[in-house]
C-alpha cells in the first residue's frame, strides 16, 4: 500500500498542530501558569509524535518526543517556564516547521536536528525511560465496572476470559486491515469486551505494533493462536487467562477528554482543494449554460420556459454561492503566523511592539489565502524594521515606548481589504522624491506634478530600494515591487498612505474569489471583450466635442478633473473599430491605483458574471489579458487587465 | 489459428509501423503521428483573436469548455496563405505546452507506414524548413512530409525564425534590386 495518499492529510494535520504550538507557546510565554494552555501544547506535540511515527518520519517523531518530555516535566511542575526554555521550545517548533516543509519535498533525512533535541534533553535532567515504561503499562487492559460485571456473569455460565496479545511485524503497512482481520477471527470464536488500544484507535492505525484484546469465549485458547497466526504480518500471538479478581478497572476522566475532542472533529470534513476546484469548474460550466439558455429563452418567448429559466438562474446563483463559500477560509489562518513573527523581530531589533489583530474571521478564497501570506510578511517586516523606532527614539519623540502595529481585515462588497498600520516614523516625502530622482525612476517635471499618494507609490517601483540600505531614508522599498506584483496577479491592488512622524498604512484590496468575476462586456469592431467590474469607476457617455487634446493625448473632464482618454483599439490592435465615427461615445472609466483613465469602446453590451479560464501554457502570459471566458453563445471573449497597459 | 494471426499482426504494428494522420496544406501532404492527435474538428466556429500573440496564432476557440489556441501552419511555415474552404479542419494535437489546434486545408486519410519508409528530410522540403520536420516518406509517387510537432508549434522559436525569415527577405530584396 502507498503511504503517500495519507501524506497530504498528514501535512495538513502538521500545519494545524504547528499553528497550535506557535500560538499556545506565545500564550504560555505571557501566562506561564496557565495549565490549560500547557495541556494544549502537550496534546499538539503528542499528536504530532504519534502521527509522524506512524508515517515513518523518525526525525520528527524523535523531536516531538523530546518536546513531549520537556512539556511533561512542565506539567508535573518539575520544570518552570523560563525564557531559555521558551526559546528552546520555539526553536524546536521552528525545526518542526522545517521538517514539515522538507517532508513535503521528500527529503526529511537532510535536516540536522540533534542539536535541538540535545537542548531539549538538557532541560530534562533525568533520562527518558519513564515514558517507555508508561507505554508498556498502558498495554494493560482495564475494564469498566459494568464490563467486569458482564465478565463475571459469563464466567459463571462456563465461559472463559482471555487476554490475547497480538504483535504485528515492524514494517506492516496495512495495519488497519490486519487488525480488522485479527478482530474478525477473534469474533468468530468469542465476544470482544475491550481492547487496548481501543478498537477505534486500532482501526485508525494509532498504535505501534502490539495490542491486547479481552475476549469472552467458550473455545480453548489454542484455537485463537492457530487462527490468528495464519493472518499475514502477524509476528506473535499469545493468550493469557487473567485471574478474575485481578482485572483492573479503568479511570474514567481521560476518556471523557478524548470524547469531547472527537465530537468537535466530526463537524468538519477535510476535502482536497482539487475536488473543490473541479466543483467550481462545473458550476462555471453551469453558469455558462444558463446564459445560453437565457438567450434561447429570449428567442422562443414562452412563459413556461421563462419561468424555468428564471428558477434555474436562481438555483445556479445559490449553488455558485455555496460552492464559493465552501472554498472560503478565515484570514485568521494567515494572521496567526504574525504574533510569532512580530515577537521574534521585536527581540532581534530591540524594539517594543504591540500587535493588534482584528477581523481574523473575515473569509477569503483558499487560493487567495495561500498566496497572500508572503506579501503580508514582507509588509509587516518592513513596518517593524524601517517604520517603528526604537523605544528610546520614541520616548524622545513623545510617543509611548511601545510601538503599535495593527493588522485588520474587513469585507467591503466583493472585496476584502487587509490593512497593516504602524505608528512609526512614516515616510519623509522629500527623501522619497530625492531618491526616486537619484535612481532615475522619475523625471523632475513628472515629479513636480505628482500628488502625495503618487509620490508614495514610487516606492513600489522595482529598483527603488534594492541597491542600498533603505533605513537611512525611512523608506520601505524593500521588495515592495514584489508585493505589488503578487497582489496584482491576484486581481488586487495595494495602496499606501503615510503621515511623516506619525506612521503609515498599507492596504491590500483583494477580490473575494478568483474563479468567477463580474465584468462589463463591451464590443469593439467585431470583437467582444470583458472588463472586470472591480476596477471600473463608472460608465459615462461623452460627446465628441467634449474631447480635448493635451500634447497629442486625448483627455476629457470628469468632475472637474482632467482624465486621459484611450481608444481601446489602439491598445489591442483591433481592426474595424467604429468609435472614431461615433458622435456620442461610450466611455468606461477605470480606476487604476488612484488614477482615472477613460476607455473608449464601440458599445457597451451588458454586465455579466464570467468564469475566468486561463489561456493556457502555450500562449503564456500576455500583457493586458487576464484570461478568457466563454460567452452564452459559446464564443470565447478575452478578459482584459488594463492596469499594466493603460 | 485466426487468433494467432491477429497476434502476429499486433506485434508487427508495435515494432515496425506507425499510424499517421495525413492532411493537406496547399498541394502538399503532411503527416503527424496519430498518437499525438486528440481530435479533428470542423472549422465552423469563430476564432477569437488574441492581441499581442505571435502572428501565426489565429486566436483561441472554445472546445467543449476548454480554451484551445489555434495555429495557422501556413503562416508558421511561411507558405502562401489562402482562403479556407469548407474542407478546412482543425487538428487538435497534444504537445508539451498543452493542446493546440492546427488549421489545415483538408484531412486526407489515416495511413500505416513502416518505420523503414521514413527518411531524413532535406534542408528545405517544398518550402518547409527541415527544422520543423521529423522526416519525409515516399509512398509510390506521393511525398509525405512528417512534422515534428514540438518544433513546428513551439511559440518560443518564433523570434529566431522570424529573424531568419526577415534576413532571407532582405537578401532576396537585395538581389532583386
Amino acid at each position: 500500500m502507498e503511504t503517500s495518499q495519507y501524506l497530504s492529510v498528514f501535512m495538513d494535520e502538521c500545519q494545524e498542530h504547528l499553528l497550535t504550538l506557535n500560538q499556545s507557546l506565545l500564550e504560555l510565554e505571557h501566562e506561564p501558569d496557565n495549565d490549560s494552555v500547557l495541556d494544549k501544547i502537550f496534546r499538539a506535540a503528542h499528536t504530532l509524535k504519534g502521527a509522524s511515527a506512524t508515517m515513518g518520519f523518525n526525525k520528527m517523531a524523535n523531536l516531538t518526543h523530546a518536546m513531549e518530555d520537556v512539556l511533561g516535566k512542565l506539567r508535573s511542575k518539575e520544570l518552570t517556564v523560563t525564557p531559555e526554555l521558551m526559546n528552546t521550545l520555539f526553536e524546536a517548533v521552528d525545526s518542526l516547521e522545517i521538517l514539515t516543509a522538507t517532508i513535503s519535498e521528500g527529503k526529511e533525512e537532510d535536516i540536522e536536528i540533534t542539536g535541538t533535541i540535545q537542548d531539549l534533553h538538557r532541560f530534562v535532567s533525568g533520562n527518558i525511560e519513564p515514558v517507555k515504561t508508561e507505554r508498556r503499562q498502558s498495554l494493560q487492559l482495564r475494564y469498566l465496572e459494568t464490563e467486569i460485571e458482564q465478565i463475571k456473569n459469563a464466567v459463571n455460565e462456563g465461559a472463559k476470559i482471555y487476554h490475547i496479545n497480538v504483535e504485528l511485524v515492524e514494517d506492516c503497512l496495512l495495519k488497519g486491515a490486519r487488525v480488522f482481520m485479527v478482530l474478525r477471527e477473534i469474533e468468530k470464536l468469542g465476544t470482544i469486551i475491550r481492547s487496548i488500544p481501543a478498537v477505534k484507535d486500532l482501526e485508525d492505525e494509532n498504535f505501534d505494533t502490539k495490542f491486547v484484546v479481552g475476549v469472552l469465549s467458550n473455545n480453548p485458547p489454542d484455537d485463537f493462536v492457530k487462527n490468528i497466526t495464519n493472518i499475514m504480518d502477524v509476528e506473535k500471538v499469545s493468550v493469557d487467562e487473567p485471574v478474575l479478581n485481578q482485572l483492573q478497572t479503568e479511570k474514567r476522566q481521560d476518556s471523557a477528554v478524548d470524547h469531547a475532542e472527537k465530537k468537535i472533529n466530526t463537524q468538519t470534513v477535510r476535502v482536497e482543494i482539487k475536488k473543490l476546484d473541479d466543483l467550481m469548474n462545473l458550476v462555471g460550466e453551469l453558469v455558462i449554460s444558463r446564459s445560453r439558455l437565457e438567450s434561447i429563452g429570449a428567442m422562443v418567448r414562452s412563459k413556461d420556459l421563462d419561468e424555468v429559466i428564471e428558477q434555474i438562474g436562481r438555483l445556479t446563483i445559490d449553488l455558485r454561492d455555496s460552492v464559493m463559500k465552501s472554498r472560503m477560509i478565515p484570514v485568521e489562518t494567515v494572521f496567526s503566523r504574525f504574533p510569532r513573527l512580530v515577537r521574534d523581530l521585536a527581540k532581534e531589533l530591540n524594539k517594543e511592539i504591540e500587535l493588534e489583530i482584528r477581523g481574523g474571521e473575515t473569509e477569503l478564497d483558499r487560493t487567495v489565502i495561500d498566496e497572500i501570506g508572503d506579501p503580508l510578511v514582507h509588509i509587516i517586516r518592513n513596518a517593524i524594521d524601517h517604520g517603528l523606532e526604537t523605544p528610546e527614539v520614541r520616548e524622545r519623540a513623545g510617543k509611548p515606548r511601545q510601538g503599535k502595529i495593527s493588522l485588520e481585515a474587513r469585507q467591503e462588497g466583493n472585496n476584502v481589504i487587509i490593512t497593516v498600520k504602524d505608528d512609526g516614523k512614516g515616510f519623509e516625502l522629500e527623501k522619497v522624491k530625492e531618491k526616486a530622482l537619484r535612481k532615475g525612476l522619475v523625471t523632475p517635471e513628472a515629479l513636480a506634478e505628482m500628488r502625495e499618494e503618487q509620490i508614495l507609490e514610487l516606492t513600489f517601483l522595482p529598483g527603488f530600494s534594492t541597491a542600498e540600505n533603505v533605513t537611512d531614508i525611512s523608506g520601505r522599498g524593500v521588495g515592495m515591487d514584489v508585493v505589488r506584483d503578487k497582489v496584482n496577479s491576484l486581481g488586487g491592488m495595494v495602496n499606501i498612505t503615510s503621515v511623516y512622524g506619525e506612521g503609515s498604512s498599507i492596504s491590500i484590496r483583494l477580490p473575494l474569489t478568483l474563479a468567477i468575476i463580474q465584468t462589463l462586456v463591451v464590443q469593439l469592431g467585431s470583437e467582444i471583450y470583458a472588463i472586470p467590474s472591480s476596477y471600473i469607476e463608472q460608465i459615462t457617455s461623452l460627446n465628441r466635442n467634449e474631447i480635448k487634446r493635451i500634447r497629442q493625448q486625448e483627455v476629457f473632464m470628469l468632475r472637474g478633473e482632467v482624465v486621459p482618454l484611450i481608444r481601446l483599439q489602439d491598445l489591442l490592435d483591433t481592426p474595424g473599430a467604429k468609435n472614431h465615427a461615433i458622435e456620442e461615445l461610450d466611455v468606461v472609466v477605470l480606476k487604476i491605483g488612484d488614477r482615472l483613465i477613460g476607455c473608449v469602446v464601440d458599445s457597451l453590451l451588458r454586465q455579466q458574471d464570467v468564469v475566468i479560464k486561463s489561456l493556457g501554457g502555450y500562449l503564456g502570459a500576455i500583457k493586458g489579458i487576464a484570461g478568457a471566458t466563454i460567452l452564452g453563445d459559446g464564443r470565447v471573449a478575452l478578459i482584459l487587465d488594463l492596469r499594466e497597459v493603460a | 489459428m485466426a487468433l494467432k494471426d491477429k497476434d502476429k499482426d499486433k506485434v508487427e504494428v508495435v515494432e515496425e509501423s506507425k499510424q499517421l494522420v495525413i492532411f493537406k496544406l496547399g498541394d502538399e501532404e503532411f503527416g503527424v503521428d496519430i498518437l499525438q492527435v486528440r481530435e479533428i474538428e470542423k472549422l465552423d466556429q469563430p476564432i477569437t483573436r488574441v492581441p499581442k500573440s505571435p502572428a501565426f496564432v489565429e486566436g483561441v476557440i472554445n472546445l467543449r469548455g476548454e480554451i484551445i489556441p489555434i495555429v495557422d501552419l501556413r503562416k508558421r511555415f511561411g507558405l502562401v496563405v489562402r482562403q479556407t474552404s469548407h474542407e478546412a479542419r482543425i487538428i487538435i494535437v497534444d504537445i508539451s505546452d498543452g493542446q493546440v489546434g492546427m488549421v489545415v486545408d483538408s484531412v486526407v486519410e489515416v495511413i500505416r507506414l513502416n518505420a523503414s519508409a521514413i527518411e531524413n528530410a532535406p534542408p528545405i522540403t517544398r518550402g518547409v524548413d527541415a527544422y520543423f520536420l521529423s522526416g519525409v516518406a515516399k509512398i509510390n509517387e506521393r511525398l509525405i512530409i512528417l512534422l515534428n510537432l514540438e518544433r513546428a508549434l513551439s511559440p518560443e522559436e518564433v523570434k529566431e525564425l522570424d529573424a531568419l525569415k526577415a534576413e532571407e527577405q532582405n537578401d532576396q530584396n537585395g538581389r532583386s534590386e
